[in-house]
Protein backbone atom coordinates (compact mmCIF):
# COMPACT_ATOMS: atom_id res chain seq x y z
CA UNK A 1 0.00 0.00 0.00
CA UNK A 2 1.37 3.84 -0.46
CA UNK A 3 0.10 5.85 1.91
CA UNK A 4 1.58 9.11 0.45
CA UNK A 5 -1.96 10.56 -0.99
CA UNK A 6 -4.11 9.22 2.84
CA UNK A 7 -1.11 11.04 4.35
CA UNK A 8 -1.47 14.42 2.74
CA UNK A 9 -5.29 14.25 3.41
CA UNK A 10 -5.08 13.16 7.32
CA UNK A 11 -2.42 16.12 7.81
CA UNK A 12 -5.07 18.12 6.61
CA UNK A 13 -7.65 16.24 9.03
CA UNK A 14 -5.03 16.88 12.22
CA UNK A 15 -4.39 20.16 10.71
CA UNK A 16 -0.66 19.80 10.87
CA UNK A 17 2.03 19.70 8.13
CA UNK A 18 2.41 17.39 6.06
CA UNK A 19 6.73 16.95 7.31
CA UNK A 20 5.36 17.16 10.78
CA UNK A 21 3.01 13.52 10.26
CA UNK A 22 6.06 10.69 11.17
CA UNK A 23 5.20 7.40 11.75
CA UNK A 24 6.04 8.75 15.46
CA UNK A 25 3.18 11.73 15.30
CA UNK A 26 1.88 11.19 18.63
CA UNK A 27 -2.59 11.88 18.20
CA UNK A 28 -2.99 13.94 21.39
CA UNK A 29 -6.42 13.69 23.00
CA UNK A 30 -6.57 17.21 22.08
CA UNK A 31 -6.76 16.60 18.56
CA UNK A 32 -7.40 13.17 18.09
CA UNK A 33 -11.18 13.56 19.21
CA UNK A 34 -14.25 11.69 17.58
CA UNK A 35 -14.61 14.62 15.02
CA UNK A 36 -10.87 13.70 13.74
CA UNK A 37 -11.72 10.21 14.45
CA UNK A 38 -14.68 10.27 12.09
CA UNK A 39 -13.06 11.76 9.02
CA UNK A 40 -10.15 9.27 9.55
CA UNK A 41 -12.61 6.61 9.18
CA UNK A 42 -14.03 8.36 6.16
CA UNK A 43 -10.55 8.73 4.37
CA UNK A 44 -9.67 5.05 4.97
CA UNK A 45 -12.59 4.26 3.27
CA UNK A 46 -11.98 6.48 0.43
CA UNK A 47 -8.30 5.75 -0.39
CA UNK A 48 -8.12 2.21 0.10
CA UNK A 49 -11.97 1.06 -0.12
CA UNK A 50 -12.10 -1.06 3.49
CA UNK A 51 -13.99 0.23 6.64
CA UNK A 52 -11.19 -0.77 9.78
CA UNK A 53 -13.21 -1.53 13.31
CA UNK A 54 -13.68 1.85 14.87
CA UNK A 55 -12.78 0.39 18.23
CA UNK A 56 -8.91 -0.49 17.18
CA UNK A 57 -8.70 3.22 15.77
CA UNK A 58 -9.82 5.35 18.28
CA UNK A 59 -7.05 3.08 20.32
CA UNK A 60 -4.14 3.85 18.06
CA UNK A 61 -1.97 6.61 19.79
CA UNK A 62 0.61 7.09 17.17
CA UNK A 63 0.62 7.52 13.08
CA UNK A 64 2.28 4.71 12.38
CA UNK A 65 -0.44 2.72 14.43
CA UNK A 66 -3.25 4.04 12.15
CA UNK A 67 -0.84 3.01 9.25
CA UNK A 68 -0.35 -0.71 10.50
CA UNK A 69 -3.97 -0.86 11.18
CA UNK A 70 -4.66 -0.04 8.03
CA UNK A 71 -2.28 -2.68 6.17
CA UNK A 72 -3.64 -5.46 8.76
CA UNK A 73 -7.06 -4.58 7.14
CA UNK A 74 -6.04 -4.47 3.83
CA UNK A 75 -4.90 -8.31 4.50
CA UNK A 76 -8.07 -9.73 6.95
CA UNK A 77 -10.61 -8.14 4.73
CA UNK A 78 -13.77 -8.86 7.35
CA UNK A 79 -16.00 -11.61 5.52
CA UNK A 80 -19.41 -10.42 5.17
CA UNK A 81 -21.88 -11.84 7.66
CA UNK B 1 -53.45 -5.99 -13.61
CA UNK B 2 -54.81 -3.06 -11.80
CA UNK B 3 -55.37 -3.29 -7.87
CA UNK B 4 -55.21 -1.25 -4.81
CA UNK B 5 -51.67 -0.40 -4.40
CA UNK B 6 -50.55 1.71 -1.02
CA UNK B 7 -49.11 5.04 -1.79
CA UNK B 8 -48.22 8.09 0.85
CA UNK B 9 -51.43 10.34 0.31
CA UNK B 10 -49.68 13.78 2.31
CA UNK B 11 -47.49 14.01 4.95
CA UNK B 12 -47.18 16.86 7.39
CA UNK B 13 -44.56 17.62 10.25
CA UNK B 14 -44.55 19.16 13.25
CA UNK B 15 -41.55 21.20 15.61
CA UNK B 16 -41.80 21.89 19.60
CA UNK B 17 -40.90 25.17 19.78
CA UNK B 18 -38.46 25.67 22.26
CA UNK B 19 -35.04 26.46 19.84
CA UNK B 20 -31.26 25.31 20.52
CA UNK B 21 -29.46 27.61 18.51
CA UNK B 22 -25.26 27.67 17.76
CA UNK B 23 -24.78 30.27 19.68
CA UNK B 24 -26.46 28.75 23.04
CA UNK B 25 -24.45 26.01 22.56
CA UNK B 26 -21.41 27.41 21.16
CA UNK B 27 -22.01 29.88 25.04
CA UNK B 28 -21.51 26.29 26.64
CA UNK B 29 -18.28 25.35 25.74
CA UNK B 30 -14.57 26.87 25.45
CA UNK B 31 -13.07 27.05 22.10
CA UNK B 32 -17.02 26.45 20.15
CA UNK B 33 -18.32 28.61 18.49
CA UNK B 34 -21.28 29.46 16.28
CA UNK B 35 -19.77 29.05 12.66
CA UNK B 36 -18.00 25.82 13.63
CA UNK B 37 -20.60 24.29 14.74
CA UNK B 38 -22.60 25.12 11.44
CA UNK B 39 -19.70 24.41 9.23
CA UNK B 40 -19.39 20.76 10.83
CA UNK B 41 -23.05 19.78 11.32
CA UNK B 42 -25.00 21.77 8.46
CA UNK B 43 -27.40 22.57 11.39
CA UNK B 44 -28.32 25.90 12.55
CA UNK B 45 -31.10 25.15 14.80
CA UNK B 46 -32.62 22.24 16.84
CA UNK B 47 -36.21 22.17 18.28
CA UNK B 48 -36.72 20.56 21.86
CA UNK B 49 -39.78 19.31 23.16
CA UNK B 50 -41.16 21.32 26.81
CA UNK B 51 -40.68 19.57 29.85
CA UNK B 52 -44.19 18.76 30.03
CA UNK B 53 -44.34 18.63 26.24
CA UNK B 54 -44.36 13.91 25.01
CA UNK B 55 -44.19 12.00 22.03
CA UNK B 56 -47.86 11.75 21.93
CA UNK B 57 -47.80 15.50 21.83
CA UNK B 58 -45.41 16.16 19.02
CA UNK B 59 -47.28 13.39 16.78
CA UNK B 60 -51.20 14.85 17.82
CA UNK B 61 -49.83 18.72 16.59
CA UNK B 62 -47.80 16.59 13.21
CA UNK B 63 -51.22 15.06 12.72
CA UNK B 64 -53.76 17.97 13.25
CA UNK B 65 -52.21 19.80 10.68
CA UNK B 66 -52.23 17.17 8.27
CA UNK B 67 -56.33 17.21 8.85
CA UNK B 68 -56.29 20.86 8.85
CA UNK B 69 -55.13 20.69 5.19
CA UNK B 70 -57.96 18.88 4.35
CA UNK B 71 -56.19 15.82 2.73
CA UNK B 72 -58.29 13.58 4.79
CA UNK B 73 -60.54 13.56 7.51
CA UNK B 74 -59.68 11.59 10.93
CA UNK B 75 -62.77 9.47 10.76
CA UNK B 76 -61.15 7.77 7.26
CA UNK B 77 -58.30 6.38 9.54
CA UNK B 78 -58.49 2.82 9.95
CA UNK B 79 -55.36 2.20 11.26
CA UNK B 80 -52.95 3.99 13.29
CA UNK B 81 -49.27 3.21 12.90
CA UNK B 82 -47.19 5.17 15.94
CA UNK B 83 -43.41 5.17 15.33
CA UNK B 84 -41.54 6.28 18.48
CA UNK B 85 -38.58 5.34 21.07
CA UNK B 86 -39.31 7.97 23.61
CA UNK B 87 -43.21 6.95 24.50
CA UNK B 88 -45.23 8.65 27.16
CA UNK B 89 -45.50 5.70 29.17
CA UNK B 90 -44.72 2.03 29.56
CA UNK B 91 -48.25 1.18 29.00
CA UNK B 92 -50.65 1.85 27.76
CA UNK B 93 -49.17 2.37 23.74
CA UNK B 94 -49.06 5.27 22.79
CA UNK B 95 -51.18 5.10 19.99
CA UNK B 96 -54.08 4.56 22.00
CA UNK B 97 -53.81 7.90 23.27
CA UNK B 98 -53.36 9.33 20.37
CA UNK B 99 -56.40 7.72 18.52
CA UNK B 100 -58.30 9.71 21.55
CA UNK B 101 -57.09 12.68 20.87
CA UNK B 102 -56.77 12.72 17.56
CA UNK B 103 -60.78 11.58 17.16
CA UNK B 104 -60.55 8.85 15.41
CA UNK B 105 -63.27 6.17 14.98
CA UNK B 106 -63.15 3.50 18.13
CA UNK B 107 -63.16 0.91 15.14
CA UNK B 108 -59.59 2.06 14.58
CA UNK B 109 -57.08 -0.40 14.81
CA UNK B 110 -53.53 0.81 16.44
CA UNK B 111 -50.20 0.47 17.82
CA UNK B 112 -46.44 1.53 18.37
CA UNK B 113 -43.78 0.71 16.78
CA UNK B 114 -40.49 1.11 18.76
CA UNK B 115 -37.87 2.00 16.23
CA UNK B 116 -35.27 5.10 15.62
CA UNK B 117 -33.95 6.01 12.11
CA UNK B 118 -35.29 2.73 10.37
CA UNK B 119 -38.48 3.35 11.89
CA UNK B 120 -40.48 5.36 9.27
CA UNK B 121 -39.39 2.99 6.37
CA UNK B 122 -40.52 -0.07 8.70
CA UNK B 123 -43.72 2.10 9.09
CA UNK B 124 -44.30 2.47 5.33
CA UNK B 125 -43.97 -1.62 4.88
CA UNK B 126 -46.11 -2.31 7.72
CA UNK B 127 -48.74 0.12 6.19
CA UNK B 128 -48.27 -1.35 2.39
CA UNK B 129 -49.16 -4.79 3.99
CA UNK B 130 -51.87 -3.76 5.83
CA UNK B 131 -53.31 -1.65 2.83
CA UNK B 132 -52.70 -4.17 -0.10
CA UNK B 133 -54.45 -7.20 1.58
CA UNK B 134 -57.28 -5.04 2.27
CA UNK B 135 -56.76 -5.42 6.12
CA UNK B 136 -56.90 -1.52 6.42
CA UNK B 137 -57.66 1.30 3.52
CA UNK B 138 -56.15 4.65 5.64
CA UNK B 139 -53.14 4.37 7.50
CA UNK B 140 -51.88 7.46 9.43
CA UNK B 141 -48.20 6.21 10.22
CA UNK B 142 -46.95 8.69 13.15
CA UNK B 143 -43.18 9.20 13.90
CA UNK B 144 -42.29 11.43 16.88
CA UNK B 145 -39.47 11.90 19.35
CA UNK B 146 -38.10 13.15 22.28
CA UNK B 147 -34.64 12.52 22.21
CA UNK B 148 -33.02 15.67 23.29
CA UNK B 149 -34.47 14.18 26.68
CA UNK B 150 -32.51 11.21 26.90
CA UNK B 151 -29.33 13.88 26.14
CA UNK B 152 -26.91 14.44 29.18
CA UNK B 153 -26.76 18.20 29.21
CA UNK B 154 -22.91 18.20 29.10
CA UNK B 155 -22.56 15.62 25.83
CA UNK B 156 -21.76 17.97 22.93
CA UNK B 157 -21.47 15.92 20.30
CA UNK B 158 -25.28 14.47 20.85
CA UNK B 159 -26.48 17.65 21.46
CA UNK B 160 -25.44 19.51 18.57
CA UNK B 161 -27.08 16.81 16.50
CA UNK B 162 -29.99 15.86 17.81
CA UNK B 163 -33.91 17.53 17.91
CA UNK B 164 -37.18 16.82 18.48
CA UNK B 165 -39.88 16.53 16.23
CA UNK B 166 -42.76 14.58 14.67
CA UNK B 167 -44.43 13.45 11.19
CA UNK B 168 -47.96 12.64 10.23
CA UNK B 169 -47.95 10.49 6.87
CA UNK B 170 -51.40 9.50 5.27
CA UNK B 171 -50.63 6.18 2.89
CA UNK B 172 -54.04 5.02 1.36
CA UNK B 173 -54.95 2.61 -1.38
CA UNK B 174 -54.62 3.97 -5.21
CA UNK B 175 -55.87 2.12 -8.44
CA UNK B 176 -52.86 1.81 -10.53
CA UNK B 177 -50.97 -0.98 -12.51
CA UNK B 178 -47.43 -1.57 -10.83
CA UNK B 179 -46.63 -0.78 -7.40
CA UNK B 180 -45.96 3.17 -5.51
CA UNK B 181 -44.19 1.91 -2.76
CA UNK B 182 -41.62 -0.97 -2.81
CA UNK B 183 -40.36 -3.36 -2.71
CA UNK B 184 -38.25 -3.40 0.55
CA UNK B 185 -34.86 -4.20 1.92
CA UNK B 186 -34.52 -4.41 5.69
CA UNK B 187 -31.45 -4.95 7.78
CA UNK B 188 -30.31 -6.17 11.09
CA UNK B 189 -27.33 -6.01 13.20
CA UNK B 190 -27.72 -6.83 17.20
CA UNK B 191 -24.60 -6.43 17.67
CA UNK B 192 -24.30 -2.70 17.44
CA UNK B 193 -26.57 -1.97 20.17
CA UNK B 194 -24.06 -0.98 22.81
CA UNK B 195 -23.02 2.37 20.50
CA UNK B 196 -26.32 3.61 20.35
CA UNK B 197 -28.18 3.05 23.62
CA UNK B 198 -30.08 4.16 26.70
CA UNK B 199 -29.36 1.56 29.31
CA UNK B 200 -31.51 2.63 31.95
CA UNK B 201 -35.39 2.80 31.50
CA UNK B 202 -36.12 -0.20 30.84
CA UNK B 203 -36.65 -2.95 33.12
CA UNK B 204 -33.31 -4.05 33.01
CA UNK B 205 -32.08 -1.02 34.57
CA UNK B 206 -35.04 0.81 35.98
CA UNK B 207 -34.13 4.73 36.22
CA UNK B 208 -31.82 4.99 39.01
CA UNK B 209 -33.26 7.41 41.10
CA UNK B 210 -30.50 10.37 41.36
CA UNK B 211 -29.97 13.63 39.17
CA UNK B 212 -27.37 13.13 36.52
CA UNK B 213 -23.91 13.12 37.26
CA UNK B 214 -22.00 16.41 37.34
CA UNK B 215 -20.06 15.63 34.78
CA UNK B 216 -19.71 13.45 32.00
CA UNK B 217 -17.49 14.26 29.15
CA UNK B 218 -18.77 13.82 25.87
CA UNK B 219 -20.48 10.30 24.81
CA UNK B 220 -18.07 8.41 26.40
CA UNK B 221 -18.76 5.20 29.19
CA UNK B 222 -19.05 8.60 31.83
CA UNK B 223 -22.63 9.47 30.70
CA UNK B 224 -25.30 8.78 33.38
CA UNK B 225 -26.82 5.26 32.36
CA UNK B 226 -30.26 6.99 32.06
CA UNK B 227 -28.56 9.28 29.14
CA UNK B 228 -27.82 8.18 25.38
CA UNK B 229 -24.86 6.86 25.22
CA UNK B 230 -23.73 7.14 21.37
CA UNK B 231 -20.49 5.68 19.76
CA UNK B 232 -20.06 7.98 16.78
CA UNK B 233 -16.58 6.12 15.26
CA UNK B 234 -18.69 2.85 15.70
CA UNK B 235 -22.16 4.24 14.53
CA UNK B 236 -20.10 5.25 11.97
CA UNK B 237 -18.47 2.66 10.33
CA UNK B 238 -21.40 0.62 10.18
CA UNK B 239 -23.62 3.30 8.16
CA UNK B 240 -20.46 3.28 5.44
CA UNK B 241 -21.22 -0.51 5.35
CA UNK B 242 -24.38 -0.71 5.51
CA UNK B 243 -26.16 2.06 3.70
CA UNK B 244 -24.00 1.25 0.12
CA UNK B 245 -25.03 -2.68 0.69
CA UNK B 246 -28.66 -2.04 1.36
CA UNK B 247 -28.49 0.49 -1.84
CA UNK B 248 -27.00 -1.69 -3.92
CA UNK B 249 -29.25 -4.83 -3.24
CA UNK B 250 -32.56 -2.45 -3.34
CA UNK B 251 -31.51 -1.33 -6.90
CA UNK B 252 -30.67 -5.33 -8.07
CA UNK B 253 -34.56 -6.18 -6.63
CA UNK B 254 -35.92 -3.47 -8.72
CA UNK B 255 -33.49 -4.25 -11.39
CA UNK B 256 -33.08 -0.30 -11.95
CA UNK B 257 -29.44 1.20 -11.82
CA UNK B 258 -28.33 4.38 -10.12
CA UNK B 259 -29.14 6.64 -12.83
CA UNK B 260 -32.63 5.73 -12.79
CA UNK B 261 -33.68 6.69 -9.49
CA UNK B 262 -34.44 10.36 -9.94
CA UNK B 263 -34.02 11.03 -6.14
CA UNK B 264 -32.56 10.03 -3.02
CA UNK B 265 -33.74 10.99 0.36
CA UNK B 266 -31.16 9.31 3.08
CA UNK B 267 -32.18 9.90 7.21
CA UNK B 268 -30.59 13.30 7.72
CA UNK B 269 -28.31 11.80 10.53
CA UNK B 270 -25.60 14.21 9.92
CA UNK B 271 -23.95 16.09 7.06
CA UNK B 272 -20.70 14.59 7.34
CA UNK B 273 -22.18 11.35 7.09
CA UNK B 274 -24.34 12.14 4.26
CA UNK B 275 -21.60 13.79 2.25
CA UNK B 276 -19.17 10.76 2.65
CA UNK B 277 -22.41 8.22 1.54
CA UNK B 278 -23.57 10.01 -1.44
CA UNK B 279 -19.90 10.46 -2.57
CA UNK B 280 -19.15 6.93 -1.63
CA UNK B 281 -22.52 5.80 -3.93
CA UNK B 282 -21.78 8.33 -6.79
CA UNK B 283 -25.08 9.89 -6.36
CA UNK B 284 -24.78 13.16 -8.41
CA UNK B 285 -25.72 16.30 -6.85
CA UNK B 286 -29.41 17.60 -7.08
CA UNK B 287 -30.19 13.82 -6.60
CA UNK B 288 -29.58 13.74 -3.12
CA UNK B 289 -31.31 15.96 -0.08
CA UNK B 290 -28.89 17.02 2.23
CA UNK B 291 -30.88 19.51 4.68
CA UNK B 292 -29.80 19.57 8.68
CA UNK B 293 -30.28 23.45 8.83
CA UNK B 294 -33.67 23.46 10.93
CA UNK B 295 -34.42 21.00 13.20
CA UNK B 296 -31.16 18.73 12.75
CA UNK B 297 -31.31 14.51 13.13
CA UNK B 298 -35.25 14.26 14.97
CA UNK B 299 -34.10 10.61 14.27
CA UNK B 300 -37.22 8.81 12.90
CA UNK B 301 -39.20 11.85 11.36
CA UNK B 302 -35.94 13.06 9.30
CA UNK B 303 -37.47 11.09 6.35
CA UNK B 304 -41.06 12.06 5.89
CA UNK B 305 -39.99 15.81 6.85
CA UNK B 306 -37.06 15.97 4.00
CA UNK B 307 -40.20 14.41 1.72
CA UNK B 308 -42.01 17.00 2.57
CA UNK B 309 -39.83 19.86 2.25
CA UNK B 310 -38.73 18.13 -1.20
CA UNK B 311 -42.03 18.52 -2.42
CA UNK B 312 -42.55 22.02 -1.37
CA UNK B 313 -38.83 22.97 -3.09
CA UNK B 314 -40.68 21.27 -6.25
CA UNK B 315 -36.76 19.36 -5.97
CA UNK B 316 -39.17 16.29 -6.18
CA UNK B 317 -41.83 16.23 -8.41
CA UNK B 318 -44.88 14.01 -9.15
CA UNK B 319 -44.15 10.57 -11.17
CA UNK B 320 -40.54 11.29 -9.58
CA UNK B 321 -38.99 7.23 -8.01
CA UNK B 322 -36.91 8.39 -5.29
CA UNK B 323 -34.98 5.96 -2.68
CA UNK B 324 -35.57 6.32 0.95
CA UNK B 325 -33.10 4.33 3.36
CA UNK B 326 -33.45 4.70 7.12
CA UNK B 327 -30.41 3.77 9.30
CA UNK B 328 -29.18 3.93 12.78
CA UNK B 329 -30.00 2.50 16.07
CA UNK B 330 -30.18 -1.38 16.51
CA UNK B 331 -28.31 -1.63 14.50
CA UNK B 332 -31.17 -1.44 12.18
CA UNK B 333 -31.96 -0.39 8.19
CA UNK B 334 -34.35 -0.05 5.94
CA UNK B 335 -34.77 1.06 2.26
CA UNK B 336 -37.32 1.37 -0.39
CA UNK B 337 -38.91 2.94 -3.31
CA UNK B 338 -41.72 5.00 -3.58
CA UNK B 339 -43.16 7.22 -6.43
CA UNK B 340 -44.69 10.87 -5.76
CA UNK B 341 -48.00 11.29 -6.72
Amino acid sequence: MDPRAFLVKLAAVMQVDLDELREEFELDPDRWDSLAQLATIALIDEEFGITVPAESLTQCTTVGAVLELISQSIEQKAPER
Amino acid sequence: MRQPRAAIKAIACYFPARELTNEQLAAQWDGWDADKIMDKTGIAVRYLAGPDECASDLGVAAAQRLFRTGACAPQEIDFLLFCTQSPDYFLPTTACLVQDRLGLSTRCGALDINQGCSGFVYGLALAKSLIETGTAANVLLITADTYSKFLHPKDRSARVLFGDGAAATWLGPVEVEGELLGPFVFGTDGRGAPHLIVTAGGLRHRFPPVAPPPSAEAAGPGCGERHLRMNGPAVFTFTLEAVPRAVNELLRKTGRRLEDVDYFVFHQANRFMLERLQAKLGIPEGKFWLDLERGGNTVSSTIPMALERARAQQALRPGDDVMVVGFGVGYSWAATMLKIL
